[in-house]
């Protein structure tokens, strides 16, 4: 019961301790704190700033593949691109994604994982790394996910900073093809708050996963409302 | 003062993160677990059918005796682990509701099924 509170109260710290300013980089995807085992995956993410005719004023894309190294590795390669209204898309940084389940599936109180990051943006020599802790919690047919991010920016031998980022995930398992969700999305600049439909099918031995999310700023005067879609395939 | 407030807030946000990564990776106490023990022979699940009590924690061993790799699958019990030829995996399942939660070998659905019953 304690660890109920804390798992709850820390989110609604997290909530509160935000600021405002602009930009929509706290908005990405939620990690979940398992490694699919013997498979391969293929991710496609893009996630859209929307303007007042809800068209896509700015545009952040990502292309991944990935394939599980052991039992609790899972390593994935990222090409991340940004289009603006230039209708073009422009590869702007690699990413190294992995991911380690730390915990077996129900065994403790949580599920947890950890994330390791690393970005190189291929113009200013910008490096990022990233480290998040995850943690999943089953409350019967409702999950709850907790990312806990904390980032290294170096930039050019010159500029170095800490950045804090958290999500927090609460969906519904209604069926394998429809979970509704509500996310949360908290960096030291912004907070977006927002619903999600999630979903899969399995097609012989390849499972199709999608995300969709329509997220609103929350810590902001200005309205700006944030699209984020998901495809992944396993095989 | 201003900045002094910010510092305050960053040291908060950064201590707070340290605090929390300790608690997680603390011990955790949980108490014991009925182990019950599945073998996969032949694409099917032996025994396909186990009865457990509402609220009860358990701990599934399931061996894999064929030579193929099997996935133990159920969405209604929200697992999904693959178990290779010849190997054992651990599946920890429960607290459930009264019910029953159907599970299947994902690569031989036709013939690998089985659920959990709960009284």
């Amino acid at each position: 019961m304690l660890r109920l509170r804390l798992f709850f109260s820390s989110t609604i710290i997290l909530f509160f301790t935000a600021s405002d300013c602009n930009a929509f980089s706290a908005v990405d995807k939620i990690y979940h704190p398992y490694v699919e085992t013997n498979s391969w995956e293929l991710e496609t993410r893009a996630i859209s700033e929307l303007d007042n005719e809800l068209a896509a004023s700015l545009s952040v894309y990502r292309l991944g593949i990935g394939k599980d190294i052991t039992e609790n590795l899972f390593i994935e390669f990222y090409a991340i691109g940004n289009k603006d209204n230039s209708h073009t898309i422009d590869i702007k940084a690699y990413e190294i994604e992995i991911l380690y389940q730390y915990t077996e599936q129900g065994e403790y109180w949580a599920d947890i994982g950890f994330l390791f990051e690393i970005e190189q943006k291929k113009e200013d020599n910008e490096w990022e790394g990233n480290f998040a802790v995850l943690i999943e919690k089953e409350f019967g047919k409702w999950s709850a996910t907790l990312n806990l991010h904390q980032q290294y920016v170096f930039i050019n031998d010159q500029k170095h900073e800490w950045e804090f980022k958290q999500a927090f995930q609460y969906r519904y398992r209604y069926s394998p093809a429809m979970e509704p969700g509500v996310e949360l999305y908290v960096d030291q600049n912004d907070v977006y708050l927002g619903a999600v439909l999630l979903g899969g099918n399995k097609l012989w031995h390849t499972s199709i996963n999608w995300e969709v999310g329509l997220l609103q700023a929350v810590s902001n005067t200005e309205e700006k409302l944030v699209l984020r879609m998901l495809l992944e395939l396993e095989f | 003062m201003e900045k002094m407030k910010l510092n305050r807030m960053k040291r908060l946000k950064q201590n707070w993160f340290f605090f929390l990564l300790l608690f997680i990776l603390s011990p955790t106490v949980i108490g014991e677990r009925r182990v019950i023990h599945i073998e996969i022979i032949n694409h099917l699940f032996v025994p396909d059918q186990i009865t457990i009590k509402s609220g009860e924690k358990i701990k599934l061993v399931i061996f894999n005796r064929d030579k193929t790799p099997e996935e133990f699958e159920s969405y209604e019990l929200n697992r999904e682990k693959v178990i290779m030829g010849g190997r054992k995996a651990n599946i920890f399942i429960g607290p459930l509701a009264t019910g029953e939660y159907p599970f299947f070998g994902e690569f031989n659905q036709k013939t690998a099924l089985g659920k959990i019953i709960v009284e």
